[in-house]
């Protein structure tokens, strides 16, 4: 694959951002080899869309790529396989905890797909450590908004929470 | 109550405590497989698409007249439409070839003395035979047009590629051209301008007439009065005869009545409509194409010589 802008490096772009892209993939699907595959659709996406190359791009990919994640998370909800499909982490030490950590995985997923697919990508940005302007880049709003936004997002997704699964703690 | 606190605790659940390393080298090689996937499917859909519309142009036959590609005979007067270029005449069957070669004398005017066209070829050799044949009689290529004096396509070709076509290869003696009439039955005053064009062309004033039947088409199309666009051109003497003849001549319908039967064994069924014959061959090609295309086909011929 040739680049097709000459001020904008693919190559180079792709080899500094797949592992974080694939990681925040990972962290909403669960399941690794998953996150990977749309992790390169997301970056196919780009590749194509040589209006998105450029300055911008690192927004771009972060938030096609948390919308691929939450579809992905919306339409396993939908599914009848959504309990099979828990994700691969089941790595903590002991039977209980890994039990736990993933029943609680699962809850914030299902959280995360009844919200408002905007909040909910604000939500993943920002926890995969993308700061005020490149969330402002990446959902394309003025940086001034994005904490207000942020303190909406963050209200709807407790108030989702208690909903579904009352005050735990 | 920290809300954002509380949030943060919630989404870090997401967080995995296992190293996971997604693999970028794989990811890379998925990548281009699917670049090299999407460049295909693009190819076969151009190759697709450029097929679509060659078949559309082969096999659809228009029904109206002005078509930007020519004029086409309407499917009561004539059998199935020919594709773009009909494939040359059967090699394998070399008398069906002669057959087909030989028609063309048959059908040239018989009752019309020789005269030299306006514009004698450089390189000629040999007299041509009449007043539509124009070029040296000794030259490899024939090229015969079949034209409707009311077709708009005829118009355009007459207008901006003969004159090419004469410079190029007419006077230097390489082509012999045969101008053929095929006056289309959807076109009220073809016939009769055909009759016009003949007559004047009985008077040695053939190219004349032709060229400004062409370039007033617009006009008299309307109404069918041909004889008020030739007249300013033509000499009053010449008019005079013409317009007599055009009257009165049962036999100036004869050499379009040939030039039809011609046309039907090419298999035409659109105007214009270009033959060319060489080595013994007649190639139709409908619709002519732009004259770089038909000056490569051209010399590629004679560079088989």
């Amino acid at each position: 694959m040739e680049t097709r802008e000459a001020s904008f490096d693919f190559e180079a772009f792709f080899h500094a951002h797949y592992q974080r892209i694939a990681r925040t993939i990972g962290r909403v699907v669960g399941d690794h080899a998953r996150a990977e595959e749309l992790a390169v659709e997301a970056f196919w996406k780009l590749w194509r869309s040589p209006r998105a190359q450029g300055d911008k791009a690192g927004g771009w990919v972060y938030r096609t790529a948390v919308r691929l994640a939450l579809n992905e998370l919306r339409r396993r909800a939908r599914s009848t396989r959504y309990e099979l499909l828990s994700g691969p982490g089941r790595q903590s030490p002991t039977p209980e905890e890994a039990h736990a950590a993933a029943e609680q995985r699962e809850q914030v997923r299902r959280v995360l797909a009844a919200l408002d697919p905007r909040q909910a990508e604000l939500l993943l940005l920002r926890s995969s450590g993308l700061r005020y302007g490149e969330l402002a880049a990446a959902i394309d709003v003025n940086p001034a908004s994005v904490g207000t936004l942020i303190g909406r997002a963050q209200q709807a997704f407790r108030e989702e929470y208690l909903k579904q699964y009352g005050d735990t703690k | 109550m920290n809300v954002n606190g509380w949030v943060d605790d919630r989404l870090a659940a997401l967080d995995e405590a296992g190293e996971w390393q997604p693999d970028a080298s794989l990811a890379r090689a998925r990548l281009r497989d699917l670049d090299r996937r999407a460049r295909t499917r693009r190819r076969w859909a151009w190759a697709t698409a450029a097929a679509a519309c060659l078949g559309l142009l082969a096999f659809i036959e228009p029904r109206a007249c002005a078509m930007p590609r020519g004029c086409f005979q309407s499917a009561t007067e004539n059998s199935a439409p020919r594709a773009l270029a009909a494939p040359v005449a059967d090699s394998a069957n070399p008398a069906a070839v002669s057959a087909q070669i030989a028609k063309p004398q048959k059908v040239a005017p018989a009752v019309v003395p020789p005269v030299a066209p306006a514009a004698a070829p450089k390189t000629e050799t040999r007299a041509v035979r009449n007043y539509k044949e124009s070029g040296s009689a000794d030259a490899p290529i024939g090229c015969e047009i079949y034209s409707d004096y009311e077709c708009p396509s005829c118009a355009a070709f007459f207008r901006d590629t003969m004159p090419l076509l004469v410079a190029d290869y007419v006077e230097a003696g390489k082509v012999r051209l045969l101008h053929r009439d095929f006056p289309l039955p959807q076109h009220a005053y073809a016939k009769l301008a055909a009759r016009f064009a003949n007559a004047a062309g009985q008077s040695g004033q053939y190219d004349l007439a032709v060229s400004r039947l062409f370039r007033t088409q617009d006009i008299w199309s309307v109404n069918g009065d041909i004889e008020a666009q030739l007249a300013p051109v033509l000499p009053p003497a010449v008019m005079r005869k013409v317009r007599d003849m055009v009257e009165h001549d049962q036999r100036l319908d004869d050499t379009v009545t040939a030039d039809q039967a011609m046309g039907a064994a090419d298999g035409l069924h659109a105007t214009p409509t270009l033959v060319v014959v060489w080595k013994g061959k007649r190639q139709v090609i409908s619709p002519i194409p732009s004259y770089p295309l038909l000056k490569s086909y051209l010399d590629d011929l004679l560079s088989r010589q």
